[in-house]
Order: structure tokens, then C-alpha cells, then sequence
């Protein structure tokens, strides 16, 4: 968020709050700064009554986004936040600082995403946000959309741009060739090159069994419910509530398999747990209790989970110089022992899923004698 | 006879490239020793490397097996073992702190820096490699006087040894066996690197482990004067990655001092009386010609940071000569490649090396202004000292003796010919010889027409003009 001196930043607050209805009460309340926006609230003591979002992005992007988060409020969905609309009927406001919406605010805390029961309940607020997925524009087509991470070509189907989205993970990979190819011949010279080359095989062949399963488990996308994903994972874009999590903004989203989410959730956050089975079982669970998964996205789920994603991200921070070897050496170390945690536990979840999948197959074919 | 010899080249500063490292063998080869760097490099561990305990070299022989003019044919035998310890499955513990902002991280890239990161990518080929000379993996390295003395014995000698060891006591003899049996079951052929074995009782519970290595070496010697003994003067073992050991070894071939000192000193000679052996043939005033120059080279090492240096070779190849008329000077030009062997102060990867720096030279000979080809040309190093001036920067200071000869005492076609410089010039036995008799005409395939089967049947040839 742009910085903007103290006088500048009432006088954009007062136009955006004469934009909405005065019945709102908007004008008496007082407004504090947070991350991304302001709280607005009667009384400074007491708990909060709007949150005004600021976003830096495509206003169009932003439009999608809030079409989406009301549908699914409409739906019933209480695990997002209700959004004010304008006196106009807008349900944002486009100025030079950026995009402004309004949202009822709810009583919560930040959650702590280090306890067990977080990262459960975390999924099934992701859940209860796909359950009602929704594609805002008619027959499933994004017209000038850009797919994040690609120059989408225009009028493409959300099919495609999903498949575009696979690519990307499979050029990430081909990326891993051309250092380890460069560091082999030339001899690795510090103990991040030295690690590299030393892994580098294990991982790229786990990469390309991770994308071959993913292939195959989404090859018919019939099989495999694609649609809005929410980007923003991140810890602060969640909010405890007394009735459960809360998904503070879905202004970040990309296209994908709704599954993905799942698999990059536990991703995240399972590291924190230790990957903990039980934890990684109950999430799931949560998850399934409010979104059913398909085989194919069971299989989708494993696959993404052991796709070798950090060791891409640590390579290409080293290559462009981010960060110093010997940090990304100690990092990569770190991933790597932490890989020999996830396989454990991958294992645990697949015989899991699986055995789950073959008892209810039982219990089908029983039911239909 | 002294002239002067003039030195055309001499930059401020010369650039040492290391050489990459090789494996199994890298040699550098001076005149009167040589280097050899033996490297191993091997993914032994099934689970990640907890500790490395302990390098030792548990046999290193080496004799002389052939000669050939003045060189030695060295060959023998090295075996070495690594103790480690593996992690066992519960020690491997990390720190999850980043985790859930690195995978986010991977995802947003992937969403909005496609373009910019295609480009950072592309820098990778332009990149200087960023080197820190401490590592995360433990590493050893020992010198030739921390490892048992009679690991140092030459084959023969060891053997003696050990018939000694048999005729004395049986317990000494059962042991010695029972030990050899040992190494033999556990597999360790020679050239080849045994795999990691297991070790028994206690140990093994903790996730001890052995590396053992048993090896072939061969090496040559160039321009022997004394006798020539194999030293093994450095070990290095490293942990080079989770799973993988590096084992390094230095051996160095050159003249025995402890026989060198038993002999009475040779008296000084004055320059130039002693002459290379190629030389030696003519001895008349206003033939030979010979100089002395002192050579004093500013070295850098910009991709390596040397702790230490073992030694330093120098090869003259591609000889080539001419004659300047206006200064009325034979040219000679030849390309000079000046090597340094060396212990990296950069710990983490092999820390034994060698660095070059190759350049062409020219040198202007006076050699009594005559415009004649010379009939060869020897150049002798004597000891060169390298003296650190500051980090990564060296002055190199030696001397260099040549000796050019222009006219030969007994003339002969093999001998006129200007490739003939240095090493391969016959010398005084050539001289001695005499020259074999000229054959008659057609006596060449005449003496073949007598050979023991066709003398039987005579085959008379005739040759119309």
C-alpha cells in the first residue's frame, strides 16, 4: 500500500464514505489503519463495525473477485465477508489511489496456525467457500482475462487457462535442468551447487511423477471441478471467529482445481505440525465434510503434495541472486530433511484415501444388492 | 661461457586458472617429481550424513616398476577408510518457520514475475559462482606426519616387513592374517570403492558406517636425478552433500631426502660448468652457450583462495626459432605453462588443486651473432620459491639455466635435426657410437630373399635401367 501523508489519507476516506449510504453510519465512525485498508468503528474501545479494503490490482480482476464473494454470501456462506454496495449499486470504488470496497466486519482474533486444531478448521472454511464456486461469467469464458502467471491469449475457456496453469508447474521444472546441467560440467563451487547436483535427480524425477499423476488424475477435467482458487493462503487473510474461520478477502484468486487449494493449505501449514498424519487426516477430514473429493482429485492431492516446489523457489532465488548461498544452503538442507517427514506421511494418506475410497465402494455396492 | 639473455615479456601480474578437478587422477609433473592427486567421490549414505568421525589411510605402497631413459614408472597401492555416522529416522529435525511463506511464495511467482524470472534465469550462464570458504559439512584434512609412519614403506619393503611379522610370534602371524582376511571379505577389490559396510555391536545402533577405498595408482617421473620415493603427503575426506563423501589424497614422487642426506653433497659447481646432458658432447669455447636468467612472476589466483602451496611445475612446449637481422639475435618463442599445486583455504569441496597460467614468450639469445639455426637448445629449472604477498597474490622467483649449442662435435643427420631440444637430444652416448655402415644398393630386399624359408627356392631379381 502506497504510503500517503496523514491529511491526504482523511480526505480520501471522507469522499469514499460520502460514496455510501449515510444510513451506514460510516461518517461518525472513527477509522483505524491496518495492513490493507481501515477499520471503521463507533467508538475507538469498541470492536469494529466496517473494514475498508484498499487493492492495488486490475479493477477488473477485483470486480470478478467480489461477484464471486457475493454469490457464495448469497449462497449462505458465512465464512466470507457481507460486502456494502455504493449509493450507485457499485460494489467497489475505482479511484487513482487504487480499488475500495467496503465489508461488514466480525468480532475474531488472528489465528494461530501453529495449534493442531487451526489448520482443520482453516480447510473447512476453504471448503465452505468452493462448495459454492461460481464462475461469474456466462459459459465459462474469462473475455480479456490474463491467467495468472500467463499471457492468456483472449476468449479462452476456463478448461484451457487450467491447463495453462499446469504448464507453468511443468516449466518450473524444466527450469532445475539448465543449472544442474551448467553445474555438472562446470563443477559445483559452494554447498548449495554441491546439494543441488547431489538431489537434483531424486527430485526432478519425484517433480515428473508428481505431474504425470497430476495429468492423469485431471485429464478428463471433467472429473476434476475447476474454478476460482483462493490465492491469498496466507495466515493473516483469515480471521478466528467464535463460529469458526472467516476468509478475510478473495480479491487475490487465480483459476485452477479446486483441490489445489487443499494440497497447497497443507502444504503450508503442515511443515508447522511436523507433518503430523493426524493432523494431515483430520484437515482433510474437515475439508471432506463440507466439499466431498472425488478420486481424482484424491490422487490429484497426493501428487501435488509431493510436487518438489521450494527446491524450484530456493534455485531461482539463488540464480537471480535473492538471497546469499550459504542461506539458501542451509534452506535447502532444511527441505530436505523435512522431505523425508512428508514421504512418511504421504504414504500414511495414501493408503488412507485409498482403503476410505475401497469401504465406501464396499458400502455402495452392498447398498445397490 | 656466459652471455645474456633477454626477457621481451614480463606483465605485472599473472592469472592462475584452476584447473577443474578430475576424477579419479589429476597429475602435475615437474622435472624431477610429480604430483598426483587422487580423488574419489561417492553417494554412500542411505540416509543423511550425521558425522564424519575419522580418515585413515590403512595401506600406501608404491616402487619403481619401469625406466625408460631418464624417466621412472612409479605404480602401487592406497587404501583408506571413513568413518562416519548416518542419521537415524527421528534425528532428522527443521525448522518449519518459512515454510508456509515459501510455498505462497512459489505460487505468486508463478502468478505475476513469469517474465522476470525467464530473464533472472538466463543471468545464471553470466554469474560469477558466489564461494564462502566455510561449509556446512564437516571436513578433514591431515597432513603426511599425522598418519603411521609404515603405511609410507615401499611394496618390497613392506612385504619384508611383514615375512618379518610371520617368522615371529603365531599370535602376531593369526592377527596380521585374521586383519587381511577382514579386508578381503568385506569386498574391497582393487580400483574400486568398496560401499558403505556396517559396522557390528554397539556401533551400529548409532548409525556407524565405513567407507573404504582401495585403489591402483601409476605415475611417471620426468628427468630423475636421485632416487625417487612416493610420499603421501595430504588426506582430505568431506561430507559433500547430505549422502555423498569426498576422499582426496596427495602423493608426491620426488627425490628421497633422507637418502640425499646420507650421501656426500655435491661440490658447487660454477655456473655453467655443469651442463644439461644434452650438452655434454661439445665442450669447445665459442660452441656452447649458456645463461642464467632469474624470473620473477607476480601470480593471482582469482577463482580459489590458496591456504597452502605444495609445488610448482613448468613446461616449455611448441619451440620455435628465428633470427632477428637488426639486432642480430636468434629468437626463440615458445609456450610457457607455469602450474601450482595447491591446498584451497575453501572448505566444502576438493581442496586439492591445480592452476595454470599459460602464455607464449619470447626470448632474444646471443649466440656470437651467428645467423645459423642452433643444433639445440636445453632449458633447466632450478627450485622456485613462491612467497605470499597478499591474499590470493604470489611472487614466483626462480632461475632458469640455458644452454644452446651451435655446432656438434661428429655430425650427423639424426642429431642436426632443432627438435632435438631439450630431453631428447642423445647426447655423449650418441657421440661415442658409431655410425652404422651404409648398406649396398638393393641390399634391402636382397637380405629379405635370404630369409630361412625362402632359401630354398632362390629368387634372382633384375632390375632393367
Amino acid at each position: 500500500m502506497k504510503e500517503q501523508p496523514k491529511k491526504q489519507q482523511e480526505d480520501l476516506l471522507a469522499q469514499i464514505r460520502s460514496q455510501y449510504e449515510p444510513e451506514l453510519g460510516l461518517e461518525g465512525m472513527s477509522a483505524a489503519k491496518m495492513k490493507d485498508g481501515w477499520l471503521l468503528s463507533r467508538d475507538p474501545e469498541s470492536e469494529a463495525g466496517y473494514a475498508l479494503w484498499e487493492v492495488h490490482k486490475d479493477p477488473e480482476r477485483v470486480r470478478l473477485a467480489l461477484a464471486w464473494q457475493e454469490q457464495v454470501k448469497a449462497k449462505g456462506c458465512a465464512e466470507v465477508l457481507t460486502i456494502r454496495k455504493t449509493s450507485q449499486g457499485e460494489s467497489f470504488i475505482r479511484r487513482e489511489e487504487g480499488v475500495f470496497y467496503l465489508t461488514e466486519w466480525v468480532a475474531g482474533t488472528p489465528p494461530e496456525v501453529d495449534k493442531r486444531e487451526t489448520l482443520p478448521a482453516v480447510a473447512r472454511g476453504l471448503a465452505a467457500l468452493y462448495k459454492h464456486n461460481y464462475l461469474p461469467v456466462p459459459g465459462g469464458q474469462l473475455s480479456g482475462q490474463q491467467l495468472p502467471g500467463e499471457p492468456a491469449p483472449e476468449e479462452l475457456s476456463l478448461d484451457e487457462q487450467a491447463g495453462l496453469w499446469l504448464k507453468g508447474r511443468q516449466e518450473k521444472l524444466t527450469e532445475l535442468l539448465k543449472p544442474f546441467h551448467f553445474w555438472r560440467e562446470n563443477g559445483a563451487t559452494n554447498d548449495f551447487e554441491r546439494l543441488y547436483v547431489e538431489n537434483f535427480p531424486d527430485l526432478y524425477a519425484r517433480g515428473q511423477e508428481a505431474l504425470e499423476k497430476i495429468v492423469l488424475a485431471g485429464a478428463d477435467w471433467g472429473n476434476m471441478p475447476v474454478g476460482f482458487l483462493l490465492a491469498n493462503l496466507a495466515a493473516e487473510n483469515f480471521w478466528q471467529t467464535r463460529e469458526g474461520i472467516v476468509i478475510l478477502r478473495t480479491t487475490d484468486w487465480q483459476l485452477g482445481p479446486l483441490i489445489s487449494s487443499l494440497a497447497l493449505l497443507l502444504k503450508m501449514y503442515l511443515p508447522l505440525q511436523q507433518w503430523n498424519r493426524e493432523v494431515a487426516r483430520e484437515t482433510i477430514r474437515h475439508y471432506r465434510a463440507c466439499l466431498p473429493l472425488r478420486p481424482s482429485e484424491k490422487q490429484y492431492l497426493l501428487a501435488d503434495l509431493a510436487f518438489p516446489s521450494r527446491f524450484w523457489l530456493y534455485t531461482r532465488q539463488y540464480c537471480a541472486g535473492q538471497e546469499k548461498a550459504p542461506v539458501l544452503a542451509e534452506k535447502l538442507k532444511n527441505y530436505l530433511y523435512e522431505l523425508t517427514w512428508q514421504d512418511q506421511c504421504l504414504a500414511d494418506l495414501e493408503q488412507w484415501l485409498w482403503e476410505e475410497e475401497e469401504a465406501e465402494q464396499e458400502k455402495e455396492g452392498r447398498e445397490k444388492l | 661461457m656466459m652471455r645474456g639473455l633477454e626477457r621481451l615479456e614480463a606483465g605485472p601480474e599473472k592469472l592462475l586458472c584452476p584447473e577443474k578437478h578430475s576424477f579419479p587422477w589429476q597429475v602435475l609433473a615437474a622435472e624431477g617429481e610429480s604430483w598426483l592427486i587422487l580423488r574419489w567421490k561417492e553417494k554412500v549414505a542411505d540416509r543423511p550424513i550425521r558425522q564424519l568421525k575419522q580418515v585413515v589411510l590403512e595401506d600406501f605402497c608404491g616402487e619403481l616398476t619401469a625406466e625408460k631413459e631418464s624417466a621412472q614408472l612409479f605404480c602401487g597401492q592406497i587404501r583408506l577408510k571413513v568413518d562416519y555416522e548416518e542419521n537415524g529416522p527421528d534425528q532428522l529435525t527443521f525448522s518449519a518457520e518459512q515454510a508456509w511463506r515459501e510455498e505462497l511464495m512459489v505460487e505468486e511467482r508463478s502468478a505475476v514475475e513469469k517474465g522476470e524470472e525467464n530473464s533472472l534465469l538466463a543471468q545464471l550462464w553470466r554469474r560469477q559462482a558466489e564461494v564462502t570458504e566455510k561449509s556446512l559439512f564437516p571436513s578433514l584434512l591431515l597432513n603426511g606426519n599425522e598418519l603411521p609412519k609404515d603405511s609410507f614403506l615401499p611394496l618390497g619393503e613392506k612385504d619384508t616387513e611383514e615375512k618379518k611379522e610371520a617368522t615371529g610370534a603365531a599370535g602376531a602371524k593369526e592377527r596380521t592374517k585374521g586383519e587381511e582376511t577382514v579386508g578381503t571379505e568385506e569386498g574391497a577389490e582393487v580400483g574400486k570403492t568398496t560401499g558403505a559396510e556396517k559396522e557390528t555391536g554397539a556401533e551400529k545402533t548409532k548409525g556407524a558406517r565405513t567407507w573404504k577405498v582401495q585403489a591402483p595408482w601409476r605415475c611417471w617421473v620426468q628427468e630423475c636425478a636421485g632416487r625417487i620415493k612416493p610420499v603421501c603427503l595430504k588426506i582430505h575426506g568431506a561430507q559433500v552433500g547430505l549422502y555423498t563423501l569426498l576422499l582426496e589424497v596427495v602423493i608426491k614422487l620426488g627425490e628421497d631426502k633422507e637418502e640425499s642426506s646420507d650421501r656426500p653433497p655435491k661440490p658447487q659447481a660454477e655456473p655453467g660448468a655443469e651442463l644439461p646432458s644434452a650438452f655434454r658432447l661439445t665442450k669447445e669455447p665459442g660452441k656452447l652457450w649458456t645463461s642464467v636468467r632469474e624470473n620473477k612472476l607476480l601470480l593471482r589466483m582469482e577463482d580459489d583462495a590458496p591456504a597452502e602451496v605444495l609445488g610448482v611445475a613448468v613446461e616449455r612446449a611448441f619451440p620455435c626459432f628465428s633470427y632477428d637481422t637488426q639486432e642480430q639475435k636468434l629468437v626463440w618463442e615458445y609456450l610457457r605453462r607455469l602450474s601450482v599445486i595447491y591446498v584451497s583455504a575453501r572448505e566444502g569441496g576438493a581442496r586439492f588443486g591445480i592452476a595454470s597460467h599459460l602464455e607464449k614468450e619470447k626470448a632474444l639469445l646471443e649466440n656470437g651473432a651467428e645467423a645459423l639455426l642452433p643444433v639445440a637448445l636445453a632449458a633447466e629449472r632450478e627450485k622456485g620459491e613462491l612467497t605470499p604477498v597478499y591474499e590470493q597474490t604470489f611472487l614466483y622467483s626462480e632461475k632458469e639455466r640455458f644452454c644452446l649449442a651451435m655446432e656438434l662435435e661428429h655430425e650427423s643427420e639424426e642429431r642436426s635435426a632443432p627438435g632435438a631440444w631439450g630431453k631428447d637430444a642423445g647426447g655423449e652416448e650418441l657421440s661415442k657410437r658409431e655410425a652404422p655402415p651404409r648398406c649396398k644398393p638393393c641390399a634391402r630386399w636382397l637380405k629379405k630373399a635370404n630369409g630361412s624359408r625362402e632359401k630354398q627356392r632362390m629368387t634372382v631379381i633384375t632390375i632393367k635401367v
